[in-house]
């Protein structure tokens, strides 16, 4: 049900909705004024913080998450917009107690210091193993050229989903990550 | 953030959409893809107090006939990419897969969308005039269908009207090679400069040669080279003499944050000169 | 001075760098479950409850007089609860201290407020504020306030900041020359007047930043007991509660401020900025906990690293540069409050670097312009000194046909001479020459340059690049809150648990997980049951924070010191409960055991409880407590001028060498960025992987400042560069793989020997890239001294080449 933050939207006159979304995987009813963004939404409504706002702009990809299967900038989107969908976000991705391969990837080579820009790369690699299991490094590049990281220089990053996608092809081509 | 009271519609018919655009009491935006007009209204630099969701409309897909290519105008950057086209409308797959913004974007941008914001930076606008697209405009009084080359009026504007939105965008097939050149600062960077290239051919030769200029002035540029290239699309013309012809062509080169208009101007001939080598293949037409 | 500290806090001044613990354990970066499952705990990932969000009007205006203010309109806006304004702020607030006061060193200063009161000196100067329910509601109605301006004549060029009768940032200052500083020894005069050989040039760096991924952002909130508590994306948390109680007239020991994790700072993160007190003086009379969160736009308003420098060398046939002078101008701004202008202090005295150079005189002059002020950025102006120095190695060598890496062997100080003296810096150890020889290898320099010839032949424009920076590191500011030292405590639980609380801080670098791994080996745990907190001045003994590359090796060092008490104290108790010395008792994975009988042995929680339980109930078990706070400082500092007159306020000398090539397309100037190497010195390492992360960043980091980042501003006066579409950061298609390598020279003068990690590669990085780029320009006899090195500024050098 809803965990809606209601009393902190403002009083009357800015036009709101309910709005239905299967959230990681559990349906959830959300009151949401229709001037905010899936991003605000999906951090206040829901409470869900691993998706991060680092430019509202749709350039650094720090609110990547998985939208109806495809990963998208939840900045970018009014959450009116999403209604009916199915949103991923990083939280979904695993538990501190049972990390994803993919994480654990990035946790052994060591692909993140501030870890702003960490859960919109891990969507980035999971959204490019799951169609390309052996990537190049260049084909790597280009499936992150939309997350911005100031702190690693990308290197670990590169080295990370190299990592995750040998995992993915161990377990078997379709295996997730 | 958002800070007028935004009122969200989300019409299933074109009907719907058609009388929202034109009958909602204040000011109405179409959301397509949303990655401009959505951040621009978080800054408050458009303001609005409806918008128009396109998304459930159905204006999404390409389909091919034997005469042309169609693609609804909500289909997004992705969609073009994983779409099988051929003839001319190949540039815009060419350009899909160079889209600044990596694959969240390429599945949040919509090339009608794109046309409709006419921004000079962007690829799409020169791709749909060099191929001659043609693009429907869909009101409350009906449906017109204008061309490419009609619908950019300037800078961020478009021939539609308040209450139009592109629904779909049709590109013709034939036997013209196409190149595409496009000129960034880095990979963080819009199109500084595009060339869109397309060699026309009638039963084996080449019978036309224009390169589409964007991101150099406020709307697409299209020269014809025809004269500068002999009939296997070599240039005929020193490197110099073909810069000159296109410079020549631009009226007010566009000046923006990433360059300035000296700079597109100086490169506008080499970016048009690089696309046109791409339909040259192997010395020949 | 520092009489009354007790011999427990006082700098080892051990000269000898220890050897770091065999059971010393590598581990993944701690804390790496939270970040991946989203649980990182940002900033604005905390929520108070009733927690009010604050909107900013900030001036269109460069330079302009507030005639009036009208915020009754936005005071009437939906979801307002809140208005304030500068005359207000103005009456609850003393001026924000300085993050280094230029008063300090013979400067002119000024004073800074939270809201601008009768007059604005930037385009961005925040005017009022606005606390509303939801954010879009502050931002909605900060639209609504009205002001009435009188704009005045404003200056946005450091240069014709200077010039007669230009329009004055401060209009109590004679002009707009903040501070003029000196780095002058021999006699570079007379020497360059006389010499065979000069030559002279002039390098003009953009005005640009480091974009951390996180904004800044601050949450206030007061207790019914009158304490406040600032939540802050910051990285010196200490010192910025005691500037706040200044600002607020109020307790230190009633503020609580708490630095959660933080997403990147680089130097932006220095306090000083208005919004700091502000949010506190919003929260006070709202009576409800208030955040701000900085947007993008307002994030690129803060600059650094815009310098002019014009220099003229003296040098022999050798290539051995005699004497250098240098004239640097800093455009830093309108001075604020916050940590950037120092960085035109640094950018002089880091020269002359790492060559022996016996004869400088340098003045670096500080500017005040009508553009916001600087903050801190990476580097600090060792990037400006760098690229000076690095460029004049190149055009020397250019002039002697020498190859640029011989020229800088002839003149690096040659190992033997350290510690050396040179320009402010008392330079602890140094093997230049042998990170140079690693780096060209690493790079493969030979085939670079076999590579560049052939290209050469094709009449493509390929360029090699090489770069060398010295970085100091480190630095202890007496008479400010930035110190050199910093102090740990370290304590155990009954249950054998293990807490570290320092005055150190991470926004990303990791500290924690090297200091977690140095306790843990000294206690014979493992890091995983180690754990850090950092950034809560209440629970934190007071630190300085994170700035100069000093967590680890000031922060790291206290807390080893902290846990060598506790160990004695545990090892003690051992040799009783095991009946042996405690010289003995071997502390690892977990266990305490006697070293020539293993089997003897007790778990290290039997014996953190026996301490607890039966402290003097048995001979020989003394200490009721498991804790220890010390303070380590490096041993290099030279606050006090010697009898020569010479001090040094930084007491480490990493450094760094680099390696790049480039393409450039002579028709476009686009640079194409083909190979990189980087080698790096920064004495010893606990960490490799988190060593050579750092390094990777900040190398990316110079990349992009090389290349393509610039803050722009219109001639209005207002900054047109707003977004990332505007501020080309490199991203990961823009980059080729980086060939890293490191160097091991301890520093003899701290502890474990390490020098300091974050900085040194920045700088590296521009000097290589510029070097590398003006190589491929050569066979046009085009010079590009203009940076960003962006396609546009390359193909205009390349144009004055083909017209002249």
């Amino acid at each position: 049900m809803s965990t809606s933050q209601a009393s902190n939207l403002s009083p009357q006159s800015t036009p709101g909705r309910s709005i239905t979304l299967r959230v990681n995987g559990e349906s959830r009813s959300v009151e949401c004024h229709d001037r905010q963004l899936l991003v605000e939404v999906v951090r206040d409504q829901l409470a869900l913080k691993g998706t991060h706002v680092g430019c509202m702009n749709g350039d650094c990809g720090a609110c990547t998450l998985e939208l109806d299967g495809q990963i998208v900038k939840s900045c970018l989107m009014l959450a009116a917009s999403a209604d009916g969908g199915e949103v991923n976000t990083v939280e979904s991705l695993g538990s501190p107690d049972e990390l994803a391969p993919v994480q654990e990837a990035f946790w052994n080579n060591d692909g993140f210091q501030c870890g702003f820009c960490l859960p919109g790369h891990l969507f980035a690699a999971r959204n490019l193993i799951e169609s390309n299991d052996a990537p190049s490094d260049d084909e790597i590049r280009e499936a992150i050229a939309g997350n911005l990281c100031r702190c690693t220089g990308y290197q670990s990053i590169v080295c990370s989903i190299r990592d995750a996608a040998a995992s993915a092809r161990a377990e078997s081509p379709r295996a997730s990550v | 953030m958002i800070r007028t009271a935004l009122t969200h519609h989300m019409p299933h018919t074109l009907r719907e959409a058609g009388d929202l655009l034109g009958g909602l009491d204040g000011t109405t935006a179409v959301l397509g893809g949303g990655t401009m007009l959505v951040p621009a209204m978080g800054r408050g630099e458009r303001t609005y107090d409806h918008v128009v969701d396109l998304r459930r409309l159905g204006l999404s897909g390409v389909t091919s006939t034997a005469d042309e290519v169609e693609l609804g105008a909500m289909t997004t950057y992705s969609a073009v990419l994983a779409a099988d086209v051929d003839g001319p409308a190949n540039l815009l797959k060419r350009l899909a897969a160079g889209i600044t913004g990596g694959p969240q974007l390429r599945n949040q941008g919509t090339v009608g969308g794109s046309a409709s914001y006419a921004n000079p930076s962007s690829d799409v606008p020169a791709a749909l005039v060099a191929t001659g697209a043609r693009l429907s405009l869909h009101g409350a009084n009906g449906v017109r269908e204008v061309t490419a080359a009609q619908f950019f009026r300037d800078a961020f504007e478009t021939v539609l009207a308040g209450d139009e939105i592109v629904t779909k965008i049709r590109i013709p097939k034939n036997d013209a090679r196409t190149g595409y050149f496009k000129l960034k600062l880095s990979e963080s960077s819009w199109p500084i400069a595009t060339g869109a290239a397309v060699a026309a051919h009638t039963d084996g030769r080449l019978t036309q040669a224009t390169v589409t200029l964007g991101g150099v002035c406020a709307t697409p540029v299209t020269v014809d080279v025809t004269e500068c290239v002999d009939e296997r699309g070599v240039l005929t013309v020193s490197d110099r003499e073909w810069a000159e012809l296109i410079e020549q062509h631009l009226e007010d080169p566009w000046d923006d944050e990433l360059a300035p208009a000296s700079y597109r101007q100086q490169v506008a001939g080499v970016v048009a000169r690089r696309a046109w080598e791409e339909t040259i293949q192997d010395g020949e037409q | 001075m520092t009489e009354t500290i007790t011999p427990r806090f006082v700098a080892t001044d051990d000269p000898r760098p220890e050897s770091v613990r065999p059971e010393l354990e590598q581990i993944r970066r701690k804390d790496g479950d939270l970040m991946l499952t989203g649980r990182g705990g940002y900033l604005d990932d905390t929520v108070l409850p009733g927690m009010l969000h604050a909107a900013i009007l900030r001036s269109p205006y460069a330079h302009a007089r507030i005639r009036g203010i009208d915020t009754s309109a936005a005071e009437a806006a939906s979801g307002v609860r809140f208005v304030l304004t500068g005359a207000q702020a103005k009456d609850q607030t003393s001026p924000i201290p300085h993050y280094f006061d230029p008063a300090l060193v013979g400067g002119r200063t000024a004073d800074f407020r939270p809201l601008a009161v009768d007059e604005v000196i930037y385009a961005g100067e925040p005017v009022a504020a606005v606390v509303g329910v939801t954010l879009n509601d502050a931002e909605a109605a900060v639209a609504l306030i009205e002001v009435d301006w009188e704009p005045l004549p404003f200056v946005i060029d450091a240069e014709k900041a200077l010039e007669q009768g230009a329009p004055k940032v401060f209009d109590t200052w004679e002009d707009n020359a903040m501070i003029r500083l000196p780095f002058v020894e021999g006699n570079a005069g007379p020497i360059i007047d006389s010499a065979k050989h000069t030559l002279e040039g002039e390098l003009r760096i953009q005005r640009y930043q480091t974009a951390p991924l996180e904004t800044r952002g601050y949450i206030a909130s007061w207790g019914t007991d009158g304490r406040l508590t600032l939540h802050a994306s910051a990285q010196n948390p200490h010192p910025l509660r005691s500037h706040l109680s200044k600002t607020l007239g109020m307790p230190e020991n009633q503020i609580r401020v708490i630095a959660p994790r933080v997403g990147g700072g680089f130097g932006h993160k220095f306090h000083g900025y208005p919004e700091e007190p502000l949010v506190a003086l919003l929260s006070r009379a709202v009576g409800a906990p208030v955040k701000w969160l900085e947007t993008r736009a307002e994030c690129m308003l803060v600059g650094a690293r815009e310098f002019i420098h014009r220099f003229k060398v003296a040098y022999d046939e050798d290539g051995k540069i005699l004497a250098l002078r240098d004239r640097i101008i800093a455009d830093i701004g309108a001075l604020g409050a916050s940590g950037g202008w120092g960085m035109a202090f640094i950018a002089g005295m880091a020269l002359p670097g790492p060559y022996r150079v016996k004869h400088y005189d340098v003045e670096s002059t500080a500017v005040v312009t009508h553009k916001a002020p600087w903050n801190g950025a990476r580097s600090y102006g060792k990037e400006s000194a760098a690229l000076a120095y690095e460029r004049i190695m190149d055009l020397v060598a250019a002039e002697l046909s020498l190859d640029p890496a011989e020229i800088r062997r002839r003149n690096f100080i040659p190992p033997e001479e350290f510690p050396y003296w040179t320009s402010m810096k008392h330079l602890d150890s140094g093997e230049y020459a042998a990170a140079l020889d690693h780096v060209l290898k690493l790079g493969g320099y030979d085939q670079l340059r076999e590579e560049q010839a052939q290209a050469r032949s094709q009449n493509r424009l390929v360029g090699v690049g090489v770069g060398f920076e010295l970085t100091p590191e480190g630095g202890d500011f007496s008479g400010t809150l930035l110190r050199g030292f910093d102090t740990s405590t370290v304590r155990m639980d009954p249950t054998g648990t293990v807490t570290v609380l320092t005055g150190v801080t991470s926004p990303g670098t990791g500290n924690e997980t090297g200091i977690a791994q140095v306790v843990a080996a000294e206690l014979g745990v493992s890091p995983h049951d180690v754990t850090v907190v950092q950034g809560d001045t209440d629970r934190c003994p007071y630190g300085y924070g994170n700035f100069s590359s000093r967590s680890m090796t000031v922060g790291g060092a206290a807390a080893l010191l902290a846990a060598r008490d506790v160990r004695a104290t545990l090892v003690t108790a051992a040799g009783v409960l095991l009946e042996t010395t405690p010289e003995q008792v071997r502390l690892a994975h977990g266990r305490a055991s006697v070293v020539y009988e293993p089997d003897r042995n007790l778990s290290i929680e039997e014996l953190t409880r026996a301490v607890f339980v039966r402290t003097l109930a048995v001979h020989g078990l003394d200490q009721a407590q498991l804790e220890s706070t010390r303070t380590y400082a490096p041993s290099n500092v030279h606050n006090v001028p010697d009898e020569l007159g010479r001090s040094s306020p930084y007491p480490s000398f990493p450094y760094s060498a680099h390696v790049s090539t480039v393409e450039v397309d002579r028709e476009t100037g686009l640079v194409k960025l083909q190979n990189y190497a980087g080698v790096h010195d920064c004495g010893t390492i606990i960490n490799p992987k988190m060593v050579e992360g750092q390094f990777l960043g900040a190398i990316t980091m110079g990349i992009g400042g090389a290349l393509w980042e610039e803050l722009k501003y219109a001639p209005d006066g207002r900054l047109a560069t707003k977004s990332f579409k505007h501020y080309l950061m490199p991203r990961a298609n823009d980059l080729p793989w980086i060939k890293v390598g490191h160097e091991v020279t301890p520093s003899p003068f701290a502890m474990l020997g390490m020098k300091g990690v974050g900085e040194s590669g920045v700088a590296g990085a521009i000097a290589s890239l510029a070097n590398a780029v003006n190589d491929a320009l050569r066979p046009l006899g085009a010079v590009i001294d203009q940076m960003p090195l962006s396609a546009p500024n390359v193909l205009a050098a390349i144009r004055r080449a083909e017209r002249s």
